[in-house]
């Protein structure tokens, strides 16, 4: 879409076309036209001509920039194809699901990469929607997964609100790192607490660049952990 | 108590391959709610899943549903 727009200076038609476009000046290109320097009895006057990108193309483009990095450089497109239908189902799953809940939302699909989905809930009740530590949302996630699995079985959905996936692997990563300098301080190694596979590969792959501090999973099923252990000089003690 | 019990069927029906068999009985009282589901016995493994993943999934959105009135809830998967 293109419009045009004037005003005394450059700014200030840009002013003009946020105004009465009600969008950021960030979301459309600026160009200017035609540039009159005012005279003595004449105002200056610039036209400038704003090229905006169409609605429907917008959220394909805005939204994997707005998500933080960290979360989306992990999501690989893997050329899969869902089909839209299957994608409706899901959100209305999801949506049906935390109604009869009792805490009615909003549920969106943020992102669509190649078979990965990644949904967003808002909702008034988002913090019991998440839980403690994240257990309700995971609990969502899971049964999520499994309806999805039912309709495609290539389908992932990530669940999230308020952003907690991200914050929480923030939040792994920064523990990660304590715990490591700890363990080079100490030589001892540490056992940090049970975490679910996603988790531990995201300590494990934050730690695997730090030299002298090795990571290994010990233990079974839901109850794995990883320990961090010190990969020279005195780790004889754990072997 | 309602509530919870519309949850789990809607839980079950959509994870089983026979919605049609999913029940769902009530008991217990007040602040204690039971609830037991049956499934199709060909099904009971949809709702229970690896490790009792699925029926560890379920329990706990259902036990976010019962607090909201402070409730306490607990379900029987029957075999």
């Amino acid at each position: 879409m293109i419009k045009e727009f004037e005003g005394r200076t450059e700014q200030e038609a840009i002013d003009n076309a946020v105004e009465s476009l009600h969008i950021d000046s960030a979301k459309f290109d600026v160009e200017v036209i035609e540039r009159e320097k005012g005279g003595l009895f004449k105002k200056p006057r610039v036209k400038i001509r704003v090229h905006i990108a169409l609605p429907d193309e917008e959220p394909e483009q805005e939204e994997p920039v707005e998500a933080p990095a960290g979360a989306m450089a992990e999501i690989e497109d893997d050329g899969y194809v869902i089909d839209p239908k299957h994608i409706d189902a899901c959100v209305k799953f999801i949506t049906d699901m935390v109604e009869k809940m009792g805490y009615p939302a909003e549920v969106s699909v943020t992102s669509v990469v190649g078979s990965k989905l990644q949904i967003d809930i808002e909702s008034e009740y988002s913090s019991i929607l998440i839980g403690r530590k994240g257990k309700n949302l995971d609990a969502i996630q899971i049964l999520a997964n499994v309806y999805a699995g039912n309709l495609d079985n290539h389908i992932r959905l990530v669940v999230d609100s308020e952003n907690y996936r991200i914050r929480h692997e923030e939040a792994i990563v920064k523990m990660a790192y304590k715990v490591a300098s700890q363990v080079k301080r100490s030589g001892k190694s540490q056992l940090l607490e049970p975490m679910n596979p996603f988790e531990r590969r995201l300590v494990h792959t934050a730690l695997n660049d730090i030299t002298g501090i090795a990571t290994k999973s010990e233990g079974e099923g839901l109850f794995r952990q990883v320990r961090v252990l010190c990969s020279y000089g005195k780790k004889d003690k754990e072997n | 108590m309602e509530m919870e019990k519309e949850l789990v069927e809607f839980l079950a029906k959509a994870l089983v391959d026979n919605p049609d068999q999913v029940s769902v009985a009530e008991g217990g009282d007040g602040n204690e709610v039971v609830l037991k589901l049956s499934v199709a016995e060909s099904d009971v493994g949809k709702v229970i899943g690896k490790q009792g993943r699925i029926a560890k999934a379920i329990r706990t959105v259902l036990s976010a549903c019962a607090s909201k009135t402070g409730a306490r809830a607990t379900l029987e998967i029957m075999d």
